[in-house]
């Protein structure tokens, strides 16, 4: 079972890794292609094609990678979420699901500190733009797990009147999000890029990102409720 | 007449967290994410030791994806 449980993410991973690969090859490569390009000539030189084409061949790797990472993350919220509410391990609430984490932890720290191509970043402040974002990031995730067990513990110790309680969880949410948006320190390096790169490629970073998560959800539910891969213990009562 | 409710009897699905499978889980997002999106040298450093932040492999083989999915990169 827990060797199960294991191989379902990581399929599930692989899968929408996949997949979240080539998307991104299709689709947010030529914006990065533009922006090294742009790179090179301010610095006087032309693009290394070998060492771009090497990049390439990571983003297939990455992109696995990708699909293994969140795909792990997501079956131990889904896991958590099937052991309270057994019947509700369902396709819809899998890409429901899906859909909330990709909310707080790709677009809420995206509010704040959009994706960039590259040549957008000084690489002298990069551990400084890493520790606010995952800062960001960590905020974002760890309120929304929090309102999310509140919620079930509410939901246990109150019973009905549902909706007010989930428009005072989200209430919560957007409270803490904003005051976090509003302390957290800016992102400093000067943004220094044509518009038109810059606005493709944050859409192609949120749109591909999105769909990785969709894919993880669907392929995650599917195998967990028609499969029988994992076992769920039924009663008589 | 028969009520056919009465005849029908109720299943009770039930499902422990695993939490062995999700400690396994746990570490491979740990590292597979930190790999993805912050390594800058570190992991690789183990085995190479200085040289590996100079060369900083991770990173400029996930550079795309790193870009892609948001994380800080240079």
């Amino acid at each position: 079972m827990i060797l199960n449980i294991v191989a379902v993410a990581l399929l599930a991973g692989i899968a929408s890794g996949a997949i979240y690969g080539l998307m991104n090859i299709a689709f947010v490569t030529p914006y990065i292609d533009r922006a090294v390009e742009i790179e090179s000539s301010r610095v006087g030189e032309s693009v290394d094609i070998a060492y771009r084409v090497w990049q390439k061949q990571g983003a297939i790797l990455a992109g696995l990678l990708a699909g293994i990472a969140y795909s792990s993350l997501f079956s131990i919220v889904y896991a958590y979420m099937g052991s309270r509410n057994p019947q509700g391990i369902t396709i819809m609430r899998g890409i429901i699901f899906a859909l909330i984490i990709w909310l707080v932890l790709y677009l809420m720290p995206a509010l704040k500190y959009p994706a960039n191509p590259p040549a957008v970043g000084d690489p002298e402040t990069i551990y400084y733009r890493q520790s606010i974002y995952i800062t960001y990031m960590l905020i974002s995730g760890i309120a929304a797990l929090a309102l999310a067990l509140l919620r079930i513990k509410l939901v246990t110790v109150m019973g009905s009147s549902r909706y007010i309680k989930d428009v005072a969880i989200i209430a919560s949410y957007a409270l803490i999000m904003i005051a976090s948006y509003i302390l957290m320190p800016p992102n400093q390096d000067t943004i220094d890029m044509d518009e038109d790169i810059l606005v493709g490629f944050r859409v192609a970073s949120a749109t591909t990102s999105l769909v990785l998560w969709l894919l993880i959800g669907l392929i995650t539910s599917l195998l967990w409720s028609r499969t029988g891969l994992i076992r769920r213990r039924m009663s008589m009562l | 007449m028969n009520d056919d409710s009465s005849n029908k009897q109720m299943i009770k699905v039930e499902f422990k967290y695993p939490l062995l499978a999700i400690a396994v889980l746990a570490v491979i997002f740990t590292f597979t994410s930190f790999a993805l999106g912050y390594d800058q040298g570190q992991l690789l450093s183990i085995v190479f030791g200085e040289q590996a932040y100079d060369e900083n492999f991770l990173h400029e083989l996930f550079h795309d994806t790193r870009h892609a999915l948001g994380f800080p990169c240079h």
